[in-house]
């Protein structure tokens, strides 16, 4: 009894969020009852036809869903790796860096690509990667190579995109490692730095410990995003050829819905990645807390 | 990101919260017109001939107002000082004429307009009149939320109306009509439009001394000129011959198109021609096999920029301004792209001729808009009213073009107005008659508008090629994309779509899918896969869907 | 200052450290370079005349120099009003985002047994990260609550960010008990101990997710587009996509407007707003990154 009294004021502060998330984030949730409908907005959501999984079955039954799956996955999974060990190790070697105004300027350049859209940053890619008058093709051209058609030759493309949006976001990541960095406790490295430890150990048992914990959070988070591969990224990229190792759910769905106006199933599609999204971030939360004792939540 | 998410989610999900928050019933207005009943309030107003009380231009007694929705066109719009969207020459006819005032619900530009019309369609919120596509017709007629017109066009639809809806023989009125039922009212546009036309830099031919392809093989020696015998004289070989995009076909392919080089070879893709006295699908015929082929060989040969797969329209046209390509198979307007590369040097030469070979040119069906009015719409006769009074004032008997369509000081009326449309010959007439004038010096047969794009050729003729002008003159002057289009027409070297319904069952199902597997395949052939994968492909097309398409479409066909 | 730095570089700087030093500098400098090239492309178009941009001779530096798309932009008070509205937006949504989440992610940072219902609350903020109901139902939604063509439209629908809640949390979490514990022996109750020991250690995280709403808020523009009735109110980020129009997407019927074609291959007036539009929040950065290096103060308390 006193101790929900003690604990009435942790209720109220969650007050406001819940109120929010209930009316903003919720009651839309409600929608996705389409994907089991065959929609009709003046009939209305009791009186629209139920077709139960058909619209599943619909996309399941598609000649390339597979692959298109498999694509999503495989893109989607290296970009996580990347997207995770990247910003790290910029992060941990800014950390390095002594002198802090040009390190707090590298950290401001690093940043840039983030705020370029992918529409924007697709025109320069074209030029940048192409074989012929790229930087990329020149180089191998120099070293009397063949330059690899990045852009066009299916089977280095989802690498392609995998690299280049590592290149666009791992800047905006290390912010977060930055912050944490910084949170550690600088008598750790004075108690190491009296035992004789050099830098290299320092980094090893002091600061990568430290910032573990905000690690594993951002990949736990991460895992949440198994089947997003990027939709604006390779909507703006990809091309015929490649359309067997680089077409995406998303764009599938986007085809799907812009030139057939198929709701339903578009719906379906997007209801599928939640749930497999949901059950992975379950799973790796899961995973961490039982062999790491870790809790992200 | 979240927000790149959110656009995403357009397409991946719906509502249904509509109805658990606004019920399931729709308003129940009863639709009757209530329209004057009493003249004397109309004496003032200038009344054309067949103004009766209730007919097309018919004043309502007390003022009423219709709910729309604009799409503001590429930016933004430029009125004239003082005047709005909300209040213009346009609003203030449409006032006076009839007794119509205007609610305006939300106005975007071009490229946002369709989201939100889906929003509106999905959401139920569906204003008085809009303009929609032929996806969204469909899905509106599907789900019962537009008026049925048919009983209202003759009785409301004015003479000239009436002349422009069925310029083209009625197809544009079909392709609005649902079950015997007109659903829409089309807005026309002529199929003309969309014929390809070989664009081509005369003054590389002068360079190596050619001239323009009359054949096929004319068209083969000026490729192999054009990408081996250094035409721009910079003593390196950075040239090619053909300028292509990597969406071969399509929307996204309007500019750097493959539609004429396929028409070339007698091959008609993406459209439904007769074959046998049916209906069949022009990708799939023994004809795209030897078109595929010989581009296959342009490729091989080096004709064509070997990274063209992966350049968009966009892409393209950087390579083409930047002096890289010296043909491209394209629409009337592409010069507009071009201009740019005109004005930074004058002596770029682009001319538009007939696709080689004497060639059939492709037309795609032009009518892609239609104006819908809401099924709870109190006055669906004010749709037809709208448009009898803009073709009046705009082009009709009544027009006054300096007002209402473009003023002398350069804006734009014609686009202010809910529903607005063009006779759909008009920039074939304009062309006709600027060439002539600027050949004779004549100007006297000339209207505003015509006279507005002869001052502008005329300043590009005397090297002045800024502002687009020169672009007016590939279009509208001697030897013009306009001219080179009509002479198709009159020569009858046209290959329309015959297909003009709506989207079938198995359209709506397959199409992306079957579109899809076209892209690729035929991308693949090009760049050296075996030509002979294309019975593979018209197999896999067939059994994908496409049989089940053909079969639909020529139900509709027998049906017609 | 830099009281960490000072520390660490008590160590012996060997051989190989001055070597790693070096190789790292300029490892991550040329990184950073690579970063930097789309951004001076976009600024040499913004410079270049348009004739020059479209025939492709612009890389890096601009050619045939002019101010021209910026004195165009200057006559534009549409870019203006709307970079208003966008300042508006954050000024309004930043600071209500900031509060909700501060005090959303104290309760969720309890133990388990000290607040039972915590287990219950955390699968709440869960469920929104992985499902969403997409365009329709949320447009829906807003204008039920009446906020079409309003401010608040872009204000309240996205001021919960989960994963930011989630940020807060473990960072209150990882602060030292035995503080908390000193104020709740002293009859400090929850608010006056978020008040007065949680938020003034916490500012590293603070700036961090201070950032990431501004950024959140004025990347936006999708919310603006569905949400306001016309483009006089759109915020900035929901303008620019009006007028950098993807020109490829452009079907036959738009080509009715050929009278007014000219400007559609306007790249340098483009490139000229892309970058003013990036300009304000990268001037943002380093201010707020400044502050992260005080959370410093957080481990001296400890010792």
């Amino acid at each position: 009894m006193k101790k929900m009294k003690r604990n009435l004021p942790l209720h109220i502060m969650l007050l406001s969020a819940l109120i929010l998330m209930l009316i903003y984030n919720y009651l839309p949730l409600l929608g996705n009852i389409m994907a089991f409908q065959k929609f009709n907005p003046t009939k209305g959501f009791f009186r629209s036809e139920w077709v139960g999984l058909d619209n599943f079955r619909y996309v399941f039954a598609m000649p390339d869903t597979l692959q298109v799956v498999w694509n999503t996955f495989f893109i989607a999974v290296m970009k996580l790796i990347m997207g995770i060990i990247v910003p790290v190790i910029v992060a941990l070697l800014l950390n390095e860096m002594r002198c802090i105004r040009y390190k707090r300027a590298l950290q401001t350049i690093v940043y840039f690509p983030h705020f370029l859209s992918w529409v924007i940053l697709a025109g320069i890619m074209v030029d940048v990667l192409s074989p012929s008058r790229g930087i990329i093709g020149k180089a191998f051209t120099a070293l009397g190579l063949e330059a690899p058609f990045l852009l066009g030759d299916a089977n280095l493309f989802p690498f392609t995109m995998v690299f280049t949006e590592t290149w666009k976001e791992f800047g905006f990541g290390t912010i977060v490692y930055l912050a944490a960095l910084t949170g550690i406790d600088p008598t750790l490295y004075e108690a190491a730095g009296i035992d004789g430890a050099g830098r290299w150990k320092q980094t090893l048992n002091i600061t990568i410990p430290c910032i573990m914990p905000i690690v594993m959070l951002m990949t736990i988070l991460a895992m949440g995003n198994v089947l997003n591969a990027g939709f604006d990224q390779i909507f703006n990229l990809y091309s015929p050829q490649v359309y067997a190792t680089g077409d995406i759910l998303d764009t599938l769905v986007y085809r799907i819905g812009m030139e057939d106006a198929q709701y339903g199933v578009a719906t379906a599609v997007g209801l599928f990645k939640s749930v497999v999204s949901f059950l992975m971030l379950s799973l790796s939360y899961g995973l961490a807390y039982k062999y790491t004792d870790y809790r992200v939540f | 990101m979240k927000n790149k998410k959110r656009f995403l989610a357009v397409f991946v999900t719906f509502l249904m919260v509509v109805s658990l928050l606004y019920g399931c019933g729709g308003k129940t207005n009863d639709p009757a017109p209530q329209t004057s009943t009493g003249s004397s309030s109309d004496a003032s107003v200038s009344q054309p001939a067949d103004g009766g009380e209730d007919g097309p231009f018919g004043k309502y007694a007390e003022p009423v107002t219709i709910s729309v929705v604009k799409n503001l066109g590429q930016s933004s719009m430029e009125f004239p000082e003082g005047d709005s969207l909300e209040d213009n020459v346009w609003t203030r006819y449409y006032e006076d004429q009839f007794n119509i005032r205007f609610d305006w619900k939300w106005s975007t530009t071009l490229e946002q307009y369709d989201q939100k019309v889906n929003i509106a369609i999905t959401s139920g919120d569906v204003p008085d009149v809009m303009k929609v596509n032929r996806t969204q017709l469909k899905m509106m007629v599907d789900n019962e939320q537009v008026y049925d017109l048919t009983e209202l066009v003759d009785k409301y639809a004015s003479d000239f109306t009436k002349e422009v809806l069925n310029a083209d023989d009625g197809a544009s009125l079909d392709s609005a009509t649902f079950s015997g039922r007109l659903m829409a009212i089309p807005a026309i546009v002529s199929d003309l439009q969309s014929a390809n036309v070989l664009w081509i830099r005369t003054d590389w031919l002068g360079n190596l001394g050619l001239d323009i392809p009359e054949t096929v093989e004319d068209f083969w020696t000026v490729a192999e000129a054009f990408a081996t015998k250094d035409p721009d004289g910079n003593g390196a070989n950075d040239t090619y011959a053909l300028a292509l995009n990597k969406d071969l076909f399509g929307t996204g392919s309007v500019y750097a198109s493959g539609e004429g080089f396929f028409n070339m070879y007698n091959s008609y893709p993406n459209i439904w021609i007769t074959k046998d006295g049916k209906l069949a699908y022009g990708s799939i015929q023994p004809e795209a096999k030897d078109a595929l082929a010989a581009l296959q060989e342009m490729y091989a040969k080096g004709y064509m920029d070997p990274e063209f797969g992966v350049k968009d329209a966009n892409k393209v046209n950087e390579d083409v301004c930047a002096g890289k390509a010296g043909m491209m198979f394209g629409n009337f307007w592409n010069m507009a792209w071009v201009n740019d590369a005109k004005v930074a040097d004058p002596t770029v030469e682009w001319v538009p001729a007939a696709i080689p070979g004497n060639a059939k040119a492709q037309l795609s069906f032009g009518t892609t808009s239609y104006y819908v009015v809401s099924k709870d719409c109190k006055y669906p006769e004010a749709a037809f009213k709208l448009l009898n009074g803009y073709l009046d004032k705009g082009y009709g008997e009544h027009a006054e073009p300096l007002i209402y369509n473009i003023t002398p000081e350069g804006y734009g009326p014609f686009d202010y107005p809910v529903i607005t449309m063009e006779p759909s010959m008009k920039n074939f007439e304009a062309a006709k008659k600027v060439t002539a004038a600027l050949e004779s010096g004549d100007t006297s047969g000339l209207n505003a508008e015509q006279m507005n794009y002869y001052e502008l050729c005329k300043l590009s003729l005397a090297g002045d090629h800024s502002n687009n002008n020169w672009h007016q003159l590939k279009m509208f002057g001697p030897g013009g994309s306009l001219g080179v289009v009509q002479k198709y027409w009159d020569n009858g070297n046209v290959m329309p779509d015959l297909y003009y319904g709506p989207p079938t069952p198995a359209m709506t199902e397959k199409k992306s899918t079957l579109d899809k597997l076209q892209l690729t395949d035929f991308s693949v052939i090009i760049m050296g896969a075996p030509v002979d994968d294309f019975d593979k492909f018209v197999a896999n097309w067939l059994n994908l869907g496409g049989r089940d398409m053909t079969d639909e479409v020529n139900e509709w066909y027998a049906n017609k | 200052m830099d009281h960490q730095r000072r520390i660490r570089t008590t160590g012996r700087a060997s051989v190989g450290v001055r070597i790693f030093s070096v190789f790292n500098y300029i490892f991550v400098t040329l990184i950073a370079l690579t970063c930097l090239l789309p951004m001076v492309n976009l600024l040499a178009i913004s410079f270049s005349s348009s004739s020059a941009v479209s025939t492709g001779q612009v890389s890096f530096w601009p050619v045939d120099f002019t101010l021209e798309s910026y004195s165009f932009m200057a006559g534009k008070p549409e870019f203006f009003a709307s970079m208003k509205i966008s300042v508006l937006r954050i000024l309004l949504a930043v600071p209500l985002s900031m509060i909700v989440s501060v005090l959303a992610a104290y309760p969720l940072s309890r133990q388990n047994h000290e607040f039972g219902a915590r287990k219950y609350y955390v699968w709440i903020f869960i469920v929104p990260m992985m499902f969403y109901g997409g365009l329709i139902p949320s447009y829906m939604v807003v204008r039920n609550t009446g906020l079409i063509d309003s401010i608040w439209a872009l204000v309240l629908p996205c001021s919960i960010n989960v994963f930011n809640i989630i940020l807060l949390m473990n960072f209150f979490r990882s602060i030292p008990k035995e503080l908390e514990e000193a104020a709740a022996v002293d009859g400090a109750g929850h608010f006056r101990i978020l008040l007065q020991v949680v938020l003034p250690v916490s500012t590293p995280v603070l700036a961090t997710v201070l950032l990431f709403f501004i950024v959140n808020h004025w990347n936006s523009w999708f919310d603006g587009l569905i949400y306001m009735n016309s483009p006089s109110k759109y915020p900035l980020q929901t303008y620019l996509q009006t007028q950098v129009v993807n020109r490829a997407l452009m079907a036959l019927e738009a080509m009715r407007d050929i009278r007014r074609m000219g400007n559609i291959s306007d790249r340098t007036g483009k490139a000229a707003q892309i970058f003013l539009a990036a300009v304000p929040v990268l001037a943002v950065y380093p201010f707020l990154q400044k502050y992260f290096t005080t959370g410093i103060v957080m481990g001296s308390v400890k010792g």
